[in-house]
């Protein structure tokens, strides 16, 4: 990667741009600590926060900073479940299973660097870190930490909700290509994670889940009889509102069938896509108001609750 | 500032530009600095709002119609693949396989008929493909396949979802991004155990494991993977 080519280019378009970085130091000081710290591959969203210092981004962009904080939060969520379950519970998981936890975890933890790492490269102040304490993983039973299909199926939800959460926070990254192209990296990792999660909930054939599927679906009975009007295929009411519509935009529950004012129900006279196939084939969002909400029912206690 | 008016369906008539702002130099830089070693800087930006009517294999990368008309040929491709997949499973298919497969199919319909109603007269064509270099009989053949390419599909969302000037555009590619990187993670999982976001094997798509990244590539390295596949003649444009 060539920074001073990529300067250079800019400087046929802004003659100045020598000027709005060389009296910055502190700019380009900071770039040039982070890129020690940082890997080749985060060097883009260190590069783009040098530009946006040197282009009078003087101060801090709230709403990227805020959305990064946001899915800070649900990433600590997400890791303090599978760190405590590979920790503190070691004969939770099955031997077959540990691996698969243990990569799940692993993605989580980078992510928490990486977003710490970008909201303080943007000037912002990173979320504190949230301990295991600071959630509750019983929603669905207490026996989160000894049963397994209730750990898997904790995890399942609280995967499926970050999903939703990062696609409604990625419009709030939309001034900053490198910070909202890495979260779009980030989001398609956490439906990896929930595929996966689903697979194996779906393995275990437990009883009124045994047509879950590795996608968001409408809630089919185990003879198959599905239901397009419950958009909940986690067979848990108390998680009802991790699949419901968005609360500012009332539209947005998983069974929705009509995307950009398309009705996909039968499209074109392909009548094999059904309600269910048409709302498989779109995941939906919720925005920030929601998602504390949800966050602060379900997950969080206290005093930790978002705010 | 929350984003309202999220899913406006009049983005669709409103493909209009914006002018060179200091946010739109932003993203500039950003895209610049993404690709560098991959591509020159187009620095024409300049953007139309007149409505586009496209000869039926030109991809004009100079707006979001681009990209939509990018994700319609990965939509056809998916949907050509998984259609020819089930109108005959292997043999070697258990019913699990058979059934989620039957899922993917529908869904890749979905998308396919809905970028096509969407697009109208700005979307490219029905393409022909070529799937000759698939043995549709062998199981491992096909989920091979169809791991290439639920991993490509995500790859190529990734790529080019930060470059929507629209966020309705962005808020789309979001909604099927994520779909596809549930196929890609169930059908990985087919063919080799745990694998279901192995990012170490998809760094040469674009993921970075130490950062949990998924992949992503832009489409100049996407096409080229997929061209065997495409039998008609795609123009390209304005990348």
């Amino acid at each position: 990667m060539d920074i001073l080519n990529i300067i250079d280019e800019i400087g046929k378009i802004d003659g100045e741009i020598y000027e709005r970085l060389n009296p910055r130091r502190k700019a380009m000081r900071n770039f040039f600590d982070i890129g020690k710290k940082l890997s080749m591959a985060a060097l883009p969203v260190a590069l783009t926060g040098m530009f946006q210092k040197a282009y009078g981004q003087t101060t801090v962009n709230t709403t990227v900073v805020s959305a990064l904080n946001l899915a800070l939060a649900l990433e600590y969520l997400e890791f303090n479940l599978y760190n405590n379950a590979l920790t503190a519970t070691p004969t939770l998981i099955p031997a077959a299973a540990v691996p698969i936890i243990t990569i799940i975890r692993a993605h989580e933890q980078a992510h928490i660097n990486l977003l710490i790492a970008t909201i303080t490269q943007l000037g912002g102040v990173p979320q504190a870190p949230m301990p295991y304490t600071a959630f509750n993983y019983t929603t669905i039973s207490t026996n989160v930490t000894t049963n397994y299909s209730t750990f898997l199926r904790t995890a399942m939800s609280i995967e499926d909700f970050g999903v939703r959460a990062y696609k409604g926070q990625l419009a709030n990254m939309v001034s900053n290509q490198s910070v909202l192209a890495a979260a779009a990296q980030i989001h398609s990792v956490e439906a990896r994670h929930s595929a996966q999660l689903r697979k194996m909930i779906y393995d275990l054939q437990i009883a009124n889940l045994i047509n879950l599927r590795p996608w968001l679906s409408d809630r089919a009975t185990d003879t198959g009889v599905v239901d397009p009007t419950n958009y909940n295929d986690s067979a848990i009411g108390a998680l009802s509102t991790v699949y419901y519509q968005d609360n500012a935009t009332l539209l947005n529950a998983e069974n929705k069938v009509t995307q950009a004012g398309i009705l996909l129900t039968g499209i074109n006279g392909f009548t094999n896509i059904t309600a269910n196939a048409a709302a498989q084939s779109f995941d939906e969002y919720l925005l920030t108001a929601t998602v504390k909400t949800v966050a602060n029912a379900l997950y969080i206690n206290k005093p930790y609750q978002l705010t | 500032m929350e984003i309202s008016n999220y899913e406006a369906v009049e983005s669709r008539t409103s493909f209009s530009a914006g002018k060179l702002q200091r946010r739109h130099f932003l993203k500039f830089t950003g895209a610049f600095v993404l690709t560098t070693g991959v591509l020159s800087c187009k620095k024409d930006k300049s953007l139309s709002s007149k409505p586009q009517i496209n000869d039926g294999s030109t991809i004009d990368f100079k707006d979001d119609i681009g990209i939509f008309n990018y994700i319609y040929v990965l939509e056809q491709l998916e949907a050509a693949f998984y259609a020819k997949v089930s109108a005959a499973y292997p043999s070697a298919f258990t019913a699990t396989q058979t059934s989620f497969f039957n899922d993917i199919s529908l869904h890749e319909i979905a998308h396919r008929e809905f970028l096509k109603n969407f697009l109208v007269e700005a979307g490219i064509g029905n393409l022909d493909f070529d799937f000759s270099s698939i043995d549709f009989t062998n199981a491992t053949a096909v989920l091979t396949a169809a791991k290439t390419f639920e991993d490509l599909g995500v790859a190529a969302y990734n790529g080019v979802l930060a470059r929507a000037q629209q966020s309705f555009t962005l808020t789309i590619l979001s909604q099927i991004v994520s779909v596809e990187a549930r196929h890609a993670a169930w059908v990985r999982g087919q063919v080799i155990t745990n694998d279901f976001a192995d990012l170490n094997a998809l760094s040469a798509l674009g993921a970075v494991d130490a950062n949990g990244l998924d992949a992503a590539l832009t489409p100049d390295k996407v096409l080229p993977q997929l061209s065997k596949y495409i039998k008609t003649p795609l123009k390209v444009i304005n990348f």
